[in-house]
């Protein structure tokens, strides 16, 4: 909320500039930054310097050469001023600065020495010269770097110069008295629980409180009546929407412009004045923090107001001439004939007071936040009034607030007649007492505070405080809903005494090993293993959109939708990691010719996809999946057995030893994965049944992507990819790996090409050579798979390095090749192979 | 006869060591060693000796043999070796050259920057928790003190889903689902993804990492969240950091306080990045609202506690200076190949 300087000066007489202000609250109470005011924008790239040393310009008698120190370093300009001194902070304006006058600043060259800048005069700033004085002295205390304009708040022009006093420094202080109409602003992010704060006497109390200085409230008792008459009927239909209702009925107004003084107060928050009733009600507002509204008495018909919550569907225009078709709850006000306000939003335009009114219905009732907030939210039309009324401001300030307002319309409009105070409520949030234990201070800060110095902060806060043994016993006023209970009055101790005075000491407390979170452990493993294999971890987004769903041919159905994207691409939950780490190969191709990603990732959808998920009891599925691509390995058919071997060795380091993983051809056809280059993977696991009988079960894929989806894609090479199912990695993994003793007796490697039927499996010739072989095999490593000319159409050629070893004596190479012919023969009459 | 032997390996090591290239140590072994050699000749003459001096001159002649042999061979590796000054010029290759990464892959820079987290959290005996990313209205919001159409709401923009439920817009929600499920004493942290609809720029994406932590116990103060948070920002961020408190404003918490930590660009001294202040912003933080101790069951008259949330992937940046922290979510290997 946007906040006037001078307003908040009027109440408590500080003596801190803007900036001082902004970090005195942002210390202690809430964020306040100052407002960038459009001069900082006129003097964009000026800024504050110090003269270092002045020297003579070696070519010219009237000119100097400055040495100046500013944010971003130290500078040597070439100056004119006769007014030079070491030590003052000057304005600088630097290469590429627009002076107001226009002229922009380069680089000069001024008699053979060079200027990167130069240090301002007051009427090079557009300011009133000042004096004899050429060059402009800021405030001593101006911050090195700073933009100018903080520094040259404008004093009332009083004496001729630019608020210059005898040395010719200006701002700083320039504001002890009136502003000449050059306020600054302050933006104060009023926190959701302080409806208070939300005023120019709510900060000013802040301020009291954390300077010291007495606040200046003047007191304004409720009006007498004037001529009693009972004008309006006032009923509150829906009490919980409406918890007080407080109006004044007043005759005898002439609408005419506010005050002066008024019309400024609110240009300078960036208002434009109406007339003296609105001017009043908008000016009481953000002094006050309580929203009011002056209804024309005459255009309320049969003198009837009623207040109750809109059926849906019902219509009113509000002030700015927009019809808006009311959603349920929303709060409304109607006479014998229509509905004439939106309540605590904005103003029917047709009670609106026109330049004929002179009888008003002025009120500052209360509503219900939340009801406030949801309309304001369903309608599109958020105003400083129900930004007020969101908070749940007290029900306890109505009286003063008007009171004020009719006292200020007063001084004016002497005709002015108060007929009927109406006061409907139901809810009171009068002050309380709070009790708060010295203890649990002393537990909540450690800090070691006097009972006295705990009863000073909340005296200046305004808190009435009792002791009795080491317990207070605190009076809060009403108008601090936030304070309900202890731990919020040791919030306001610690804020005013300063968060900054919190000492610092660690938790004791029994010195137990931390739980090992084992998910999170094997995902450190995952990560590492894939990493350590030359591949690159990539994080997308959890969202997707339409386009890239219809794109992979996935089906809608299992989407979850985000009602209230505000990019297309965030319209969805993504049900798989695919997508992304597709869309990263197209990004990065330009860029790499080959390259490995890998995602470790959560994916979202219905439950409908695979009802064999248990334990899930909505129909939402989050789980985390492990997906990687082998982009390009530059040798044929090198991508997918480079991602099968990524993924052989991600199940070792889970535990799974090479007889309890199988790589199955792919059974049934999906649009992601070739048809022919791709296997299911499967893990070897524990049944959960009485048995526990062993059965694999499927974990994901790995495969080449579907030549048609590259197309779509776009990706002119060959890519394999895997995905896997994490969460069941996760659920049987396992610590123990597959561990055989090293061999102590020498290995005999034997090798056997063996040309087959291409159609024939690897995984068969393998298995057969194993069994083949029996005990003396210890290894067979496949390590070539030729297709092509010299075998012939249809065949193709696998070449396994066979290693024979006994684990009691040395073999003999005899041994060895019997059991190698034997191996040959088998596969020759199995396969019809033929062996080299 | 031994002499004979003593005298000839004499004669044939200095040849051999005499000898100045390959051609003359040919001719020396031509001369001494070969089959027609000197000392063929010498041992030759064993026949004739009597039986008990022919074993001590056999044994003296192999003896020799071996000796002249293996330095004869020594000295034909000296010749056959390149000198370095050869090999210098001939075998050269240009250093210079820019080298090959043979395999190289690398953890995404927010993964790097947790697993330090991590461990740094665990060292203290915390307890590392994941909770889901898709929350429900309750734990997100309503049990941490936001009751629907409060205006503490607005501090977050959230995503919502058709279903009601929300892309979780804070992990402060964990603190709720951990306690419902374990007694104190507390101490959690909970890294996770969180979402805000949020439109993006250079310093807001829709999604990033937050540390949640959480200690609960008899006497557990604001002076300890101090202290951990100091240190933990020391050890993430460089000891040269430090943090400050300021007052704000969150529902489940009571006192509540703003956690800044030292700008990285001008350490303090205030610079455009900061606003001139010298401090960012990095998170939030407080004592745990007694409601929700209350509400998950704990005595909070007894026990008390405190919680901090912050987006550990703001320090990454602002450590490696990274103007744009879209290139996180963009998986471009130009930026993740740099980590």
């Amino acid at each position: 909320m946007k906040l006037s300087y001078s307003w908040l000066k009027s109440y408590v007489d500080f003596d801190l500039s803007p900036k001082e202000l902004a970090k005195l609250l942002t210390m202690h109470t809430a964020e306040t930054v100052v407002e960038a005011d459009p001069a900082s924008e006129k003097f964009k790239g000026i800024v504050v310097a110090e003269i270092i040393e002045i020297k003579k310009h070696p070519n010219a008698d009237k000119l100097s050469l400055v040495d100046i120190k500013t944010a971003d370093g130290k500078f040597n300009i070439v100056c004119g001023g006769t007014n030079l001194k070491a030590g003052k902070k000057v304005a600088y304006a630097k290469v590429g600065a627009e002076l107001p006058n226009g002229m922009v600043i380069k680089e000069a060259l001024i008699r053979g020495v060079k200027s990167p800048g130069m240090i301002c005069s007051a009427e090079e700033l557009g300011l009133p010269k000042s004096g004899e004085m050429e060059i402009l002295y800021l405030s001593d205390n101006a911050k090195l770097g700073d933009n100018v304009s903080a520094y040259l708040i404008a004093k009332d022009n009083k004496g001729g110069n630019a608020g210059g006093n005898a040395d010719g420094n200006v701002g700083g202080n320039a504001d002890k008295d009136d502003m000449n109409g050059k306020d600054v602003l302050l933006d104060v992010s009023i926190p959701a629980n302080r409806p208070d704060l939300a005023s120019h006497l709510g900060v000013a109390r802040e301020i009291s409180a954390l300077t010291k200085i007495e606040i200046a409230i003047q007191e304004y008792k409720t009006p007498e009546i004037d001529e009693p008459k009972e004008m309006i009927k006032a009923e509150v239909l829906d009490k919980d929407l409406c918890p007080r209702f407080y109006g004044f009925v007043i005759s005898g107004l002439k609408i005419e412009p506010s005050p002066d003084w008024m019309q400024e107060r609110l240009k300078s928050l960036g208002l434009t004045p109406i007339n003296n009733i609105v001017d009043a009600t908008n000016f009481v507002m953000y002094d006050q923090g309580h929203p009011m509204h002056a209804f024309d008495y005459e255009k309320i018909a049969g003198g009837v107001m009623k207040i109750r919550g809109a059926k849906e569907g019902e219509e009113v225009a509000t002030l700015d001439g927009i019809k808006h078709k009311l959603p349920d709850g929303a709060i409304i006000m109607q006479d014998s004939e229509k509905i004439f306000d939106l309540a605590g939003i904005m103003g029917g335009a047709n009670s609106e007071i026109s330049d004929s009114t002179t009888a008003i219905v002025l009120q500052a009732s209360n509503f219900k936040g939340e009801a406030i907030r949801k309309t304001s939210r369903k309608l599109g039309i958020r105003t400083d009034a129900s930004s007020m009324f969101e908070r749940n401001i007290s029900t306890s300030i109505s009286p003063y607030v008007l009171a004020k307002t009719v006292a200020l319309l007063r001084e004016k409009q002497k005709g002015l007649k108060v007929h009927q105070i109406i006061d409907i409520r139901s809810k009171k949030d009068d002050s309380r007492v709070i009790e708060l234990s010295g203890g649990k201070i002393k537990n909540y800060l450690e800090i070691d505070f006097h009972s006295e110095e705990i009863a000073e902060i909340f005296r200046r806060l305004g808190f009435q405080t009792d002791r009795k043994g080491g317990t207070f016993f605190v009076r809060v006023p009403a108008f601090r809903i936030d304070l309900k209970g202890p731990e919020d009055l040791i919030e306001e101790i610690i804020r005013i005494y300063g968060y900054d005075k919190i000492p610092s000491k660690f938790p004791r407390s029994e010195l137990k090993p931390a739980k090992e979170n084992m998910d999170l452990k094997w995902e450190k493993i995952a990560k590492n293993t894939l990493a350590n294999s030359g591949f690159y971890e990539v994080y997308n987004y959890s969202f997707t959109g339409k386009k890239m769903i219809e794109m992979l041919a996935l089906d809608m159905e299992e989407y979850f939708k985000v009602i209230n994207p505000k990019n297309p691409d965030n319209e969805y939950l993504r049900t798989t990691l695919i997508m992304g780490i597709l869309q990263n190969i197209t990004d990065n191709l330009p860029n790499f010719e080959k390259f490995s990603i890998f995602e470790l990732g959560k994916v979202f959808y219905s439950k409908g996809r695979d009802m064999k998920e248990a334990g899930q009891k909505e129909n939402f599925i989050e789980k985390k999946m492990l997906t990687g691509a082998v982009v390009n390995a530059g040798r044929k058919e090198l991508e997918f057995y480079g991602a099968k071997g990524v993924v052989e060795r991600l199940l070792y380091e889970f535990g799974f030893s090479k007889g309890e993983t199988k790589f199955e051809h792919l059974d049934v056809a999906q649009p992601t994965f070739h048809p022919g280059r791709t296997a299911t993977v499967k893990i070897k696991v524990k049944g959960e049944g009485k048995f526990e009988e062993q059965y694999f079960e499927d974990i994901g894929f790995v495969g080449e992507i579907h030549p048609d989806m590259l197309e779509r894609f776009g990706i002119k090479t060959d890519v394999a990819l895997f995905d896997l199912d994490f969460e069941k990695l996760l659920k049987y993994a396992s610590e123990k790996i597959g561990y055989v003793d090293v061999p102590k007796f020498p290995s005999i490697t034997l090798d056997m090409a063996v040309e087959i039927d291409e159609e024939v499996p690897a995984s068969e010739v393998l298995g057969l050579i194993a069994s083949a072989g029996g005990d003396l095999i210890y290894d067979i490593d496949l390590f070539d798979i030729y297709q092509g000319k010299q075998v012939g159409k249809g065949r193709k050629s696998l070449a396994f390095h066979i290693i024979y070893l006994s684990e009691e004596r040395t073999l003999k190479e005899k041994e060895a090749k019997e059991i190698h012919d034997r191996i040959a023969k088998t596969l020759k009459e199995r396969f019809n192979a033929v062996i080299r | 006869m031994i002499s004979d032997f003593k005298k000839l390996q004499k004669e044939a090591s200095e040849a051999i060591d005499n000898s100045a290239n390959a051609a003359d140590l040919e001719k020396v072994r031509v001369k001494y060693l070969a089959r027609k050699g000197e000392l063929a000749l010498v041992m030759k003459k064993i026949r004739d000796l009597k039986p008990s001096e022919k074993k001590e001159a056999g044994k003296t002649a192999n003896e020799v043999k071996k000796d002249l042999l293996s330095k004869f061979f020594e000295k034909r590796v000296s010749f056959s070796k390149i000198p370095d000054s050869v090999r210098k010029e001939k075998e050269w290759i240009d250093v210079t050259a820019p080298g090959v990464v043979l395999s190289h892959g690398a953890l995404h820079p927010i993964t790097q920057i947790l697993f330090d987290l991590e461990e740094f959290f665990r060292s203290m005996g915390y307890e590392v928790i994941e909770g889901p990313d898709i929350e429900t209205d309750y734990y997100n919001f309503e049990a941490l003190n936001m009751p629907k159409d409060h205006p503490s709401r607005d501090m977050q923009d959230t995503f919502y889903l058709e279903n009601g439920m929300i892309p979780r817009t804070h992990t402060s929600g964990m603190q709720i689902r951990y306690m419902e499920k374990h007694k104190p004493p507390v101490r959690i942290i909970v890294p996770g993804r969180v979402y805000r609809n949020e439109k993006e720029d250079s310093m807001h994406t829709c999604t990033f990492y937050q540390l949640e932590g959480l200690v609960i116990d008899e006497t557990t103060s604001f002076a300890n969240l101090k202290a951990t948070l100091m240190s933990a920002v020391k050890h993430i961020a460089g000891k040269d950091k430090q943090i400050r408190f300021r007052p704000s404003y969150f529902p489940y918490t009571e006192p509540s306080a703003e956690i800044d930590m030292t700008c990285f660009k001008c350490r303090g001294k205030g610079c455009t990045v900061c606003e001139g202040s010298g401090w960012i912003e990095l998170g939030g933080s407080g004592m745990v609202h007694p409601a929700l101790l209350a509400r998950v069951g704990y005595d909070a008259d007894k026990y008390q506690g405190f919680a901090f949330g912050f987006g550990f992937d703001r320090i990454m940046s602002m450590k490696h200076d990274i103007k744009d922290a879209r290139f996180y979510y963009k998986s471009d290997l130009r930026f993740l190949n740099q980590f």
